[in-house]
C-alpha cells in the first residue's frame, strides 16, 4: 500500500497531498487581493511552483489544472499570466469556468494535479 | 524512474489530454456547434470525449470521474438525456453536475473527466 504524504496542513486542509507518484494541490488563491486578475493569477502560479517543489515535482509535470474565475471577461488577463508561466512543451489538461469564490475580492482560484 | 507523461492535442495554453501512470486527464471540453440546444451540445462534447479517449486506446467504459458544468441547472434534464443515451450502463463513472458560467453565453455545457487507459 502506498503512503500518503501531506504538506502545509492546517485544521481544514492540506495544501499538497502526494500519493502514488501523483501530487494533488488544494485550491489556491492570491494573498494580495487588491491586485488585478493578472497579478492574482501570477501570485497563485508562483505558489504552485513552491508547493510542487516541496512535493518533488515542478510545472513541467503538470497533469491537469482547474481554474475558477469570478468574471469570464477577465479570462484574457488570467491567460496572459498563464502563458507567461506555463511550460509550453508540457501543458496540462486545463479547464476554466466562472463561479463565485471565497471572498468578494478573490478573482481566481487554481487547483492542479501533477506527477512527481 | 517516474512514469512517463504523454500529452495529446496541445495548443498554446493546454493539452486536450494527458496520460500518466495509466490515468488520462482530459481538458474541459466544450461544443463547437453552440447553436445546438443543451442536449445537442452535450452529445457533441461526449462524442469529443470518445474521440480523445480512443487516441489513448481507452473508451467511455473506463471513465473514472466526470464533472459537468452547465450554465443553467434547468438544463440538467437535457444533459441527462444526452448522457443516458451515451453512457455505458455497465460502467458509469463517478459524476457531478454543477452550474457555472462558461466561455461565452452560447456555450451551455463543459465537461471535465478522468479515465483509466
Amino acid at each position: 500500500m502506498s503512503t500518503i504524504t501531506r504538506h502545509e496542513s492546517d485544521a481544514r486542509l492540506s495544501r499538497a497531498v502526494v500519493h502514488n507518484g501523483v501530487v494533488y494541490l488544494a485550491g489556491l488563491t492570491a494573498d494580495k487581493r487588491s491586485a488585478g486578475m493578472k497579478e492574482q493569477t501570477t501570485e497563485i502560479l508562483h505558489k504552485i511552483d513552491t508547493l510542487l517543489n516541496t512535493s518533488g515535482s515542478d510545472k513541467s509535470k503538470l497533469l491537469s489544472a482547474m481554474i475558477y474565475i469570478t468574471d469570464m471577461r477577465l479570462k484574457p488577463a488570467m491567460d496572459e499570466a498563464w502563458l507567461a508561466w506555463a511550460d509550453a512543451k508540457n501543458l496540462p489538461a486545463r479547464a476554466c469556468v466562472e463561479t463565485r469564490l471565497g471572498t468578494p475580492d478573490t478573482l481566481v482560484e487554481v487547483m492542479v494535479v501533477a506527477a512527481q | 524512474m517516474s512514469p512517463r507523461i504523454t500529452r495529446w492535442e496541445c495548443d498554446a495554453k493546454l493539452s486536450d489530454m494527458v496520460e500518466h501512470a495509466g490515468i488520462l486527464y482530459l481538458a474541459g471540453q466544450i461544443p463547437e456547434d453552440t447553436a445546438a440546444d443543451t442536449r445537442g451540445q452535450t452529445a457533441e462534447v461526449l462524442a469529443t470525449i470518445d474521440r480523445l479517449l480512443a487516441k489513448a486506446g481507452s473508451d467511455k467504459s473506463k471513465l473514472l470521474s466526470v464533472v459537468i458544468f452547465i450554465t443553467d441547472m434547468l438544463d440538467k434534464p437535457q444533459v441527462d438525456a444526452a448522457w443516458l443515451a451515451w453512457a455505458d450502463p455497465q460502467a458509469v463513472p463517478a459524476r457531478a453536475v454543477l452550474e457555472a458560467r462558461l466561455l461565452n453565453a452560447e456555450t451551455r455545457v463543459e465537461i471535465v473527466c478522468v479515465g483509466a487507459r
